[in-house]
């Protein structure tokens, strides 16, 4: 009898497994490894582009931030100030507003801002990584308009040995790292506990016009990271879990090329506290998740006598349940809740975000065709939008397969862009608009040889387009129409010989982002590609492992950028090559990981933003010392 | 033949081009030849170091921008605040990169002398000149042979901003909320001897007409500050009239026309409405303030530089938000549009010289 729930389990949930350890007594349903901790992602994101970020290549980043992986290992532009600046996302064309981060399905950007730095993100505090290429509003809610970016903690595990790790990395520029790990788990109750903190002193060299070298003052970093996580399992279907992540950030901001000097100096201090239930059946999931985020951010600059400080909330709750009606068909119904609030010129300014969301998927069982149908009805501060969005996938053969994706896009404007004082503007309206992307995927694995060739093409309209225009005042106008278009290939060869394993990946991108229309008289930008915008883009990876040994190198292409809307003030492409070694040594069966990496080995004088100079050849190390792993 | 015949096909080729083109010529290095010129002051956008200097011939009708790189090869840096001249060099002072950047006559660089956040100058005499300073309380005072600062003078406001040179006086707007008075400088002993009250908050500019009266333009809009006019005696320190804008209105950059019967000045509407948005121009015996722009901005712009031609043209900067290139609009004295052409990044001044 007791085998009877797994096979029925087996056969309803096609996803899962099942394992067998005493026929007579005791049967264990383990599930399957799934791509996210997310239902959206793993059941009703299919024909959607989704980027996933693979373990390999996270632990060679775990002393950088997120902004340094992407922009190394994706095409997606990240504008970065330089060291110790801010570096936000640019997707697709997207502005920095127009992408969202989220941190287990929790909004993590800033309330104020609608954007993340990403500089702030160490990798090492990430267990999992996923890119959402285009707009996915019905399922993640207004904001999505370039994708969104997805990280995910580590999943609790039970059962198992605890395991304890340290790591302790130094680099160029005065740069020195520790980390430490501990994952202490039972039967039904687990503690994970990362901590990562860093200091660095950043006083690289780099060329002025007259052909002088400066060295950077004023650039000094320091951070700490924590976030502990505790669950509690007290059966095998319901998952209590509470997550707590605290950074406390000093960065001092380097002069610009510009300025003779620079005093300014940015305290980034932000409290994020998350609690979620999960209760899994045999036909599906319900889900609850509460969440605060807090987010400090001062700023100091004695030359001009600023001292700013501004704190924003957030408190977001969101219950989901996943109904599985039968082989092919499944639902999801979710419900999140969204307050945010700050205190701006003395004065309280809130957003509410209401939404009740519908996502019907479809699934043919012959793996060839899965379909999607999202519907999400969001309401923000009284206005209401309905996000419809749909999306589906076919595969032709056991190794090609076709995908497409169109949503229904929106933007509310955020605190700063309504409240921000002095420029903010609360007569700003919403952008809105559609985007639609399709392609294909050809994938092929064999025991010596794989491959995987991607491509997808994507266009987009957005109308009330919000750019920040002033001199000594900044406010935000909805100006124009936006249209983005453009292609995205992902490629990766991989070859076995004997002990060796070879790999070559190529990711290119092509982004043509013009404005369409501007209620601006004699506007110049009309036809002209958005400012920060590259239109190429591209990395190669080429490497190889053997043993216990990884090396690989990265070159990065980012093409030219526009400073301004009508094409003028230019900066140069750029390119940096990168290279980054591992090898696991095992001292009496005790793992060491040593790490090392080189970034900008050709010494490349370039800017990402204009004026703001980037490190040239430079070098991190790093090792890692695990238990019980 | 061969190379010869090339290059000359190709100087040809760019008389033929340069001539062509009259609106912009960036890169071609022109030394400014005697005569009429307007120099044209483009901010750049705050911390993008794109500032950049402009020149129009208005009687060629010809257009240079980007002048002081094509001449000197390189940026000259963020926020370019204005222009001015002395003796036989041009002062510009350039804000957000703390210096003062001295050329010649011919725009070659002679000098940057560092200045905490440098706005104006003024010309004190052929040898000295004063420079005011944002977030600071004090005036520099500049060695105009030597080309260095050799002292400063301090006041009991922060924010020197505009200044106004009578006989030995300087009269110094400090443009500081916690502020309502004009300080006056004795430009022999470079020392303050004296203040006086205006209406309102913030004192940011200081004209004076052709009766020799005094207006000082107070107030900040962004920080709450209401705008005033004040016309005051100058020798009496009387107040002879006070003009109230309405609060939500932000009048800049006032300058007077030759005769110096009439002030023209912008009214600001940072969020692009048709409300007070435009050029006005009122008589300095006006009772009251005008109800109504001389020239109105269109809906989605506002206006940030302003000038008046000896000839009596209005010369108007839009820079287009300050994300692409400005536009100059010119018009004539009865506000009828003459002219239009396109300057560097955030047109801020007109410098009127021949």
């Amino acid at each position: 009898m007791a085998l009877l729930p797994a096979l029925l389990f087996s056969f309803v949930e096609r996803s899962l497994a099942q394992q067998i350890s005493d026929t007579l007594t005791e049967v264990k349903v383990l599930e399957q490894k799934l791509p996210s901790q997310d239902e959206r992602l793993n059941h009703f994101s299919t024909g959607q582009k989704i980027r996933t970020i693979d373990s390999t290549t996270l632990e060679q980043y775990k002393m950088q931030s997120v902004a340094n992986l992407l922009s190394q290992q994706t095409p997606v532009f990240i504008k970065s100030y330089g060291l110790n600046g801010l570096a936000t996302l640019n997707i697709r064309g997207a502005s920095a507003a127009q992408s969202q981060v989220f941190w287990n399905g929790v909004p993590i950007s800033n309330a104020a801002l609608g954007m993340a730095d990403i500089s702030l993100l160490p990798v090492s505090m990430i267990n999992k990584l996923h890119l959402i290429y285009g707009s996915s509003a019905a399922l993640w809610g207004s904001g999505n308009i370039g994708g969104a970016l997805l990280l995910e903690a580590d999943e609790p595990s039970f059962g198992e040995k605890n395991a304890y790790e340290t790591a302790l990395g130094t680099g160029s520029f005065g740069q020195y790292q520790a980390g430490g790990k501990v994952q202490f788990s039972k039967k039904k109750f687990y503690s994970g506990t990362n901590i990562f903190t860093q200091a660095a002193r950043n006083d690289f060299k780099y060329e002025i016009d007259s052909g002088k070298h400066i060295k950077t003052t004023n650039a000094q970093l320091r951070g700490i990271a924590l976030q502990q996580q505790v669950a509690f399992r007290p059966s095998g279907n319901n998952l209590f879990r509470f997550i707590g992540w605290y950074q406390n950030y000093y960065r001092e901001i380097p002069a610009a090329l510009f300025e003779a000097y620079s005093e300014k100096i940015r305290r980034d201090e932000s409290l994020r506290l998350m609690g979620d239930w999960s209760r899994k059946s045999l036909s599906g999931k319900m889900y609850a998740k509460v969440a605060f985020l807090r987010e400090k951010m001062r700023f100091d600059d004695d030359t001009i006598k600023q001292h700013t400080e501004n704190i924003t909330y957030q408190s977001f709750v969101e219950a989901g349940w996943r109904r599985r009606f039968s082989a092919r068909h499944q639902m999801l119904v979710f419900a999140p809740l969204q307050y945010s609030w700050m205190r701006a010129d003395t004065l309280l300014q809130g957003q509410q975000k209401y939404a009740l969301a519908i996502s019907y998927s479809y699934d043919d069982l012959r793996e060839r065709f899965k379909a999607s149908v999202n519907l999400r009805d969001e309401i923000i501060n009284g206005f209401n939008m309905l996000l419809p969005g749909i999306s589906a996938s076919y595969a032709l053969t056991n190794t090609f397969l076709a995908r497409a994706n169109m949503q229904r896009t929106f933007r509310a404007p955020t605190l700063n862009e309504l409240y921000f004082q002095p420029g903010g503007n609360e007569e700003l309206k919403p952008e809105h608009g559609w985007s639609g992307d399709a392609g294909y995927r050809l994938q092929w694995k064999g025991e010596r040889f794989s491959l995987l060739h991607d491509v997808s093409v994507f266009h987009r309209m957005i109308d009330n387009w919000i750019i920040w225009m002033g001199g000594t005042i900044w406010t935000p106008h909805n100006v124009a129409s936006v249209q983005s278009s453009g292609f995205e290939t992902e490629n990766f060869l991989s070859l076995r010989v004997c002990k060796w394993k070879f790999h070559l990946g190529l990711n290119t991108s092509y982004v043509a982002a013009t404005t369409l229309s501007s209620y601006l008289p004699n506007d110049g930008s009309i036809g002209k590609q958005i400012p920060y915008t590259p239109k190429y883009s591209g990395q190669i990876n080429a490497g190889f492992s053997f043993q216990s040994l990884y090396v690989n190198y990265n070159h990065s292409y980012t093409g030219l950028r526009y400073v301004n809307v009508d094409e003028t003030g230019k900066l140069d492409a750029y390119q940096t090559g990168n290279v980054q070694l591992s090898y696991l040594l095992k001292v009496q069966s005790r793992p060491i990981f040593l790490s090392g990496q080189v970034q900008n080995i050709f010494n490349a004088s370039y800017q990402v933003v204009n004026a703001r100079p980037m490190p040239g050849i430079n070098w991190l190390i790093r090792v890692k010392f695990a238990v019980g792993a | 033949m061969g190379r010869a015949y090339y290059k000359t096909l190709a100087g040809l080729a760019l008389m033929f081009f340069v001539s062509c083109n009259k609106e912009d010529k960036a890169g071609n290095s022109p030394i400014p030849p005697a005569g009429d010129k307007v120099f044209i002051v483009c901010e750049g956008s705050y911390g993008n170091g794109n500032a950049s200097l402009s020149i129009y011939f208005p009687e060629k009708d010809s257009v240079f921008t980007d002048v002081y790189k094509a001449v000197n090869h390189n940026t000259l840096g963020d926020v370019f605040q204005s222009i001015t001249a002395i003796g036989n060099r041009y002062y510009l002072t350039v804000n957000n990169s703390d210096k003062i950047v001295v050329l010649n006559k011919d725009l070659t660089l002679f000098s940057q002398i560092s200045v905490s956040k440098a706005r104006y100058i003024v010309p004190v005499n052929e040898h000295k000149a004063y420079v005011s300073s944002l977030y600071n309380n004090k005036v520099f005072v500049l060695d105009a042979v030597n080309a260095t600062i050799v002292k400063s003078i301090e006041l009991s406001a922060v924010n020197t901003e505009g200044m106004l040179v009578d006989g030995n006086h300087v009269y110094v707007c400090p443009w500081d909320t916690a502020s309502d008075k004009v300080y006056v400088i004795n430009c022999e002993q470079d020392e303050v001897v004296d203040s006086f009250i205006v209406a309102g908050r913030a004192p940011s500019e200081a004209l004076m007409d052709k009766d020799k009266k005094l207006w000082i333009l107070s107030g900040n809009n962004a920080k709450g500050k209401r705008s005033y006019w004040t016309k005051i005696d100058p020798f009496t320190r009387q107040v002879l009239k006070t003009y109230a804008f309405d609060p939500d209105v932000d009048p800049v950059k006032p300058v007077m026309n030759k005769t110096k019967d009439s002030i023209y000045f912008i009214e600001v509407n940072q969020k692009s409405g048709s409300e007070h948005n435009g050029i006005y121009r009122m008589s300095v015996y006006e009772d009251g303030l005008p109800a109504n722009p001389l020239i109105p901005a269109q809906s989605g712009q506002y206006f940030w530089a302003l000038g008046i031609h000896p000839n009596g043209d209005i010369y108007v900067g839009d820079p287009k938000g300050f994300i692409q290139k400005s536009s100059v609009i010119i018009f004539d004295r009865k506000g009828v549009l003459k002219k239009q052409f396109s300057v560097g990044v955030g047109v801020g001044r007109f410098y009127f010289s021949d």
